[in-house]
């Protein structure tokens, strides 16, 4: 008899809709702002807040901004650009005109809330764009003859000294030899330039500037154009999927003492487009 | 033993397989749209009520009397609100004994009292008192009256929803990033029993400088009738502020995006009305909301049966 009263509730429990959300028994949490940050960029951070996080039509809401530099280089025109407001009106923009290392600009827009029918979730879309330099530099080690058999023969050609470094940053360009290094005075080199970024952003390049070490001669170079004793970029770059396809250089190599060891330097003007969005509720 | 099994087959049919509506909020698969309902409840009959207890003795007096509440939280209702007790059977009503005292009038036997509105939450007590008839007017046979009234108001339904129109740079900006542009606009229905739903002929984002076909179809979901069974020409009014009507294109719709003509109900629902619009050029990418708004009167009517007997 009890096991039919327990198979009974069972079956009753089973029958029934879960979760049930009864609002008014359901404790809300009632926060006064929303943040939104922006961390993933090495450059940039960025922090917009929403006071109050809820407002009613024709009601005034504070937009808090704050942005730092996070790199170790001037950030320089940084523009934001509140380009979806939603039902909200007021100031959408602000330009910065340069930004030091670890400096921070705050402001506040105030937005006012125009008329809705029903309540709704406005998702404000705003942009952030910013230019910085990118360099980096790359060791180009070029031996005569003799140097490099004397060095092979001794098990020493590894210990050359060749180092690489490049600034952090979103945006990544890697330069590669396609022929192991160090070079025998008069080799024929191909130079591979790989282009990335990282994050959800738009990267534009608008410059890129290679000097070429005296222990390099120009040959040909497909996106380059030789300018003195520099390469200037000159296409677009289009990256799709955070890549765009690599150049080639063709460099002979010429050695002015036996280890003739010179540095690459390239340097790159980029500007990054950020997308976000943060949500504000209106109320009627 | 057999009490028992009975109690558990009776408990099992009340309280088991009863599905609580999601009244707050809830999402119609394979539409195009998320969907936000409001409860269809705005003006409700609610506590129905006779003193005594059926069966009532001939000649005697009994009461009928009931709530009106709305139940919007928020919107008042703007207009009158009639209560109309239009029959009673046998049964005699006595207008000096009715709640609230005063304001009834009384044409060809149907009692009327209207109200300036409702309040938000407003409740409002109806109290009728009858006398029963008496043994010879029923025959010493046992007999009903049946007690019919109906309350009519006039409100307007609204619902909203929210369009993502994007431009072709954005567009492209977006797919070369390898992400894929999507969007589910967010639609808010209103409270109320005449539902305005969205749908939409392309997908979204839609794209600046194109075509949106929007189709508007209006369901009654409440327990009660639209006075006069359609909605009048000039009812429902949409906003698109931002976008074009492309007027060969909205020919249900006026050239201020009030319906032309009639909106014929046929079981409850209407035909989608389509209007196409074009996009706003935009700079990026911008939210837009669209909205509807209908006005209507409608009306809901209950039955009391007393019994009497002799």
């Amino acid at each position: 008899m009890r096991y039919l009263l327990l198979l009974a509730i069972v079956f009753v429990s089973l029958c029934t809709q879960l979760p049930i959300e009864i609002p008014f028994l359901t404790p809300s949490v009632q926060q006064s702002s929303f943040a939104l940050e922006v961390t993933s960029d090495p450059d940039i951070y960025l922090k917009v807040e929403t006071l109050p996080k809820e407002v009613k039509e024709g009601k005034n809401i504070s937009m808090i901004f704050e942005v730092r530099n996070e790199a170790n280089s001037d950030l320089e025109n940084i523009n934001v650009y509140a380009y979806d407001q939603c039902v909200f009106s007021g100031d959408n923009k602000k330009s910065i005109s340069m930004l030091k290392p670890d400096r921070t600009e705050r402001w506040t827009w105030k937005w006012k809330a125009g008329n809705i029918e029903l309540p709704t979730d406005c998702n404000i879309k705003f942009r952030t764009d910013y230019e910085n330099d990118f360099s980096l530099s790359q060791d180009v080690a070029v031996l005569t003859e003799s140097e490099y058999y004397i060095k092979e023969q001794e098990g020493i050609l590894e210990d050359i000294p060749i180092s690489s470094s490049s600034s952090s940053s979103p945006l990544s360009i890697s330069v590669g030899f396609l022929e192991n290094q160090p070079f025998v005075d008069g080799d024929e080199v191909t130079m591979s330039i790989g282009y990335s970024y990282i994050g959800e952003g738009i990267m534009n390049i608008s410059d890129i500037t290679i000097s070429i070490p005296s222990n390099l001669e120009f040959v040909s170079c497909s996106d380059y154009n030789k300018v003195d004793t520099s390469l200037k970029l000159t296409r677009k770059l289009n990256f799709i999927n955070n890549k765009a396809s690599s150049s080639n250089c063709k460099f002979t190599t010429k050695a002015s003492q036996p280890m003739d060891i010179k540095s690459l330097s390239l340097t790159a003007r980029y500007k990054y487009v950020l997308d976000n969005s943060i949500s504000v509720r209106v109320k009627k | 033993m057999k009490k028992l099994i009975f109690s558990l087959i009776t408990i099992v049919i009340i309280s088991g397989c009863v599905g609580i509506p999601d009244i707050f909020k809830g999402i119609i698969p394979g539409q195009k749209t998320q969907v936000t309902e409001l409860p269809p409840d705005l003006l409700v009959i609610q506590n129905i009520n006779t003193l005594p207890t059926p069966p009532v003795n001939a000649g005697d007096q009994f009461t009928v009397s009931f709530e009106i509440n709305n139940q919007d939280e928020i919107r008042g209702i703007q207009g009158d609100v009639k209560v109309q007790l239009f029959d009673y059977g046998l049964c005699k009503p006595i207008a000096t004994s009715f709640t609230p005292p005063d304001g009834w009038t009384e044409s060809s036997g149907m009692y009327t009292k209207t109200f300036d509105g409702f309040d938000p939450l407003q409740t409002e007590l109806i109290e009728w008192t009858f006398t029963a008839p008496n043994s010879n007017e029923i025959a010493y046979l046992s007999t009903k009256c049946p007690i019919r009234f109906k309350i009519t108001y006039s409100s307007s339904a609204a619902s909203q929803v929210d369009v993502d129109v994007i431009n072709a740079t954005r567009l492209k900006e977006l797919q070369r990033t390898g992400q894929t542009p999507t969007y589910t606009p967010n639609q808010t229905v209103g409270r109320g029993p005449l539902k305005i739903y969205f749908d939409f002929g392309a997908s979204f984002p839609v794209k600046s400088g194109g075509i949106l076909p929007i189709y508007i179809s209006i369901e009654d979901k409440g327990s009660g009738l639209i006075s006069g069974g359609d909605l009048p020409a000039k009812s429902l009014q949409l906003n698109a502020a931002g976008f074009t009507r492309i007027s060969d294109q909205c020919e249900k719709f006026n050239s201020d995006l009030t319906n032309n003509g009639t909106i014929t109900m046929i079981r409850k629902k209407s035909i989608p009305l389509k209007c196409s619009f074009t996009t706003p050029t935009v700079d990026i990418e911008k939210t837009y909301l669209i909205s509807a708004t209908l006005s209507y009167s409608y009306s809901i009517t209950q039955e009391v049966n007393v019994q009497v007997k002799p």
